[in-house]
Parts: C-alpha cells; sequence; structure tokens
C-alpha cells in the first residue's frame, strides 16, 4: 500500500470517526418520582430523538407506557446542557379499585374490580445532562387520558414530576 | 496506486463529505417549509402534523347544567385532515328526584375515533369541523354527602351503554406554531338510552344536545 492510499483510508476513517463521536449518547435508565413512582428506560436514536418506556406503579394499578420524545436545546445562551423535551406515547395496563374521583365526586363501586386500560399521553418538560458526570435530571408534566371498562374515559392531569437518570 | 483506485477513492470521500452536506439541505428545506409556510400569530410554522388536545364544554342534560371534558389525540395529515383516539366524560347537575327521594345526578362518559377536515389551516384564524363515532356508558348516580368532606359519594342506581356520533364546528386560531386555541359547537347524538329501573324515569333521547366550549390544541400543527 503507497503513502497517497493510506492517506485516502487514514482520511476516511477520520470523517467516520467524527461520525460516530457525535452519537455519544445513546441510552439511559433512572427513576420518576412525582405524583407516583415510574422506572424509566429511554434509548436516544439521535442527538434530539428517543423513545422511552415507563413502567408506573399507582393508581390502584400498573401501567407500560411508550413515548416519542424530541429536544431541542433551552436557554442555549445560559448553558448547553439544558434541553427541553416534549413528544406523546401511548399506554396500557390495569386497574383494581373500588371507587374513583371526578373533580369533587368519589364514584363507589359495590366491589372491587379490575378493569384494563388503554390511554395516549403527552409529554413537556426541561432536562438538564450533567456534563461531567454520565447524570441527566429532569422535570416534566405528562398529561394523559384513557379508556378503561369501569370509568369508560378519564382525563389525568396531575403528572408532574422529577427524574433522575444514569446515561450508559 | 492505479487510476481505478484513485478513482474509487476519490468518490468514496465524496459521497462520505456531500451526504451530510445534501442532509443539511434536506433539513434546511424541511424546517423552512420554503413557501408552504404556516401563519401563526406568533412564530414561524412548521409541516409534519399531531396533536393532543383538552377541552370543556358547557351542554344541558336532563334540562340541568352538564359539563363536558374531553381529549383527543390525532395524526395531522398534510395540515387538512386529523384522524385519531379521543374521549369525553360529562355529569350533570344533582337533583331531588321525588320517585325515589335521592338526589339523583348524570354522569358518564363515551370515547371513539375522530376525523377532523380543516379548512384553510394555514390561516391564523381557520375552521375545522370535528366529527367523533365511538360508544359510551351512561349511570345514575345517587349522592350522598360526606360531612366535613367537600367530596361527595356517587352510587350507581341504574346504567346503560349507547352508541354516539359528535359533529361539531371549531374556529381555531394559530396562536404558534405548537398551540392552538379552538371555540366550538357540537351535537351529540346517540342511539336510545335504556335506563331499566321502574322508578327512575329517564328519557331514551336523554343525552341528545348540543355543546359549546373550548379547546385547547397542543402539538406539531
Amino acid at each position: 500500500m503507497n503513502a497517497s492510499m493510506k492517506s485516502a483510508i487514514l482520511l476516511t476513517g477520520l470523517l467516520f470517526t467524527g461520525v460516530l463521536c457525535a452519537q455519544n449518547y445513546t441510552r439511559d435508565a433512572g427513576i420518576r418520582l412525582g405524583d407516583y413512582f415510574s422506572g424509566t428506560y429511554r434509548q436516544f436514536s439521535s442527538d434530539d430523538e428517543a423513545m422511552e418506556g415507563v413502567l408506573f406503579v399507582g393508581r390502584h394499578g400498573v401501567t407500560i407506557s411508550v413515548l416519542k420524545e424530541y429536544f431541542s436545546p433551552a436557554f442555549f445562551r445560559f448553558s448547553e446542557n439544558v434541553f427541553f423535551e416534549y413528544g406523546f406515547g401511548a399506554h396500557i395496563g390495569f386497574r383494581y379499585l373500588d371507587s374513583y374521583k371526578v373533580f369533587n365526586r368519589r364514584y363507589v363501586l359495590d366491589d372491587k374490580r379490575f378493569t384494563p386500560l388503554l390511554g395516549l399521553d403527552g409529554i413537556v418538560g426541561l432536562e438538564y445532562r450533567f456534563p461531567d458526570l454520565p447524570v441527566t435530571i429532569s422535570t416534566d408534566f405528562r398529561p394523559y387520558f384513557e379508556y378503561s371498562t369501569i370509568q369508560i374515559f378519564s382525563i389525568y392531569l396531575k403528572s408532574v414530576g422529577i427524574s433522575l437518570k444514569y446515561r450508559f | 496506486m492505479n487510476i481505478n483506485m484513485k478513482r474509487i477513492l476519490f468518490l468514496m470521500l465524496l459521497a462520505v463529505i456531500l451526504s451530510p452536506v445534501f442532509s443539511q439541505n434536506d433539513e434546511e428545506k424541511t424546517r423552512s417549509g420554503g413557501n408552504d409556510e404556516m401563519k401563526t400569530l406568533m412564530g414561524k410554522g412548521r409541516s409534519v402534523g399531531g396533536y393532543g388536545s383538552l377541552s370543556i364544554a358547557y351542554t344541558q342534560i336532563q334540562d340541568r347544567d352538564a359539563f363536558v371534558f374531553g381529549a383527543k389525540g390525532g395524526l395531522l395529515m398534510g395540515h387538512i385532515f386529523t384522524i385519531g383516539l379521543g374521549g369525553s366524560g360529562f355529569f350533570n347537575d344533582v337533583q331531588s328526584d321525588e320517585a325515589t327521594g335521592k338526589d339523583l345526578s348524570l354522569a358518564g362518559g363515551y370515547l371513539g375515533v375522530f376525523f377532523e377536515p380543516v379548512i384553510m389551516p394555514k390561516f391564523p384564524v381557520h375552521v375545522s369541523f370535528p366529527v367523533m363515532i365511538g360508544a359510551g356508558g351512561v349511570w345514575v348516580m345517587s349522592v350522598t354527602e360526606e360531612e366535613g368532606d367537600w367530596t361527595d359519594n356517587y352510587t350507581s342506581e341504574a346504567s346503560d351503554a349507547y352508541m354516539v356520533i359528535e359533529p361539531g364546528v371549531e374556529i381555531e386560531l394559530n396562536v404558534t406554531r405548537y398551540f392552538r386555541f379552538c371555540v366550538g359547537g357540537y351535537y351529540r347524538y346517540t342511539t336510545d338510552v335504556d335506563i331499566q329501573d321502574p322508578d327512575i324515569s329517564v328519557p331514551v333521547d336523554i343525552l341528545h344536545g348540543f355543546s359549546g366550549g373550548v379547546t385547547f390544541k397542543f402539538g406539531r400543527l
């Protein structure tokens, strides 16, 4: 292999290295505390897009959500590590309950009943990615609505939380 | 190195260098939207679609004040047509019933798919025609007040299921690229509601009626 060929291969290698270096943030996992407890795992497909899986425990049941999330720099003049996040998704799960509330009305059932759930979710929030630590902290608002056999249709607007995630 | 090998290496390098450049052009075209840019009250537009919405409306059920609160999530195609899933919950005022001697209220909900053509979506103020088709349930609830508590207890006395279609018209304001405020009027038409309790008198068309309210839409509009 002569010198010019080596140079060309080296140059090509360097270009691909740049592409690989840009993809240095690929996934994280952590917990979300707020109205209830959630465990989350997030897989980035690019610098500004990710899919997040959320295991939610609370409200007399368990749900699993899958969210498509988008990120854009927020307050870029002050910090490069703060991101505005927004997205949408869906969830399935179940509840086992004997009453539910709508505003100040408590609807009481005859006995405890099981209901499957299917819902659509939204998410909007702010995220800070620590530059020197593999840690992310964020706060978000996740409104959702869902269908169930007991309540038929419900909207939940109290899901505000703080997440702590480990990047790897 | 022979000439063919040099050509191959040159083309490889050219492809690697130019591909991000072309990507950038495509991205810029997508972001700017070209001449197809959305006209909003504040900020610039974006061409891909999908939104979630929350709404609240006033209506009358059984000649009593009632509120309908709803939510939707949909895919917006070409700014002019949305298809998605949605639902609404409702309840009316509590009123004493002479036959049963109880305080009664109607409550329920419905869910389904919705279709929404939008007329002139790029204008700051425009019109859409949402139609929801689905099914739901309604309950006649008796109310017992909890002393010293703001929350009252509601217990089901009777219920029935129904199918529903709800066409409407909304005046939409493009406040930003990501937010629309809508004022709308709707008509709710259901199959017959058959409450099988001899003590409770509920007309079969109890849920038919007009409603009017506001909707907040968030997303890529």
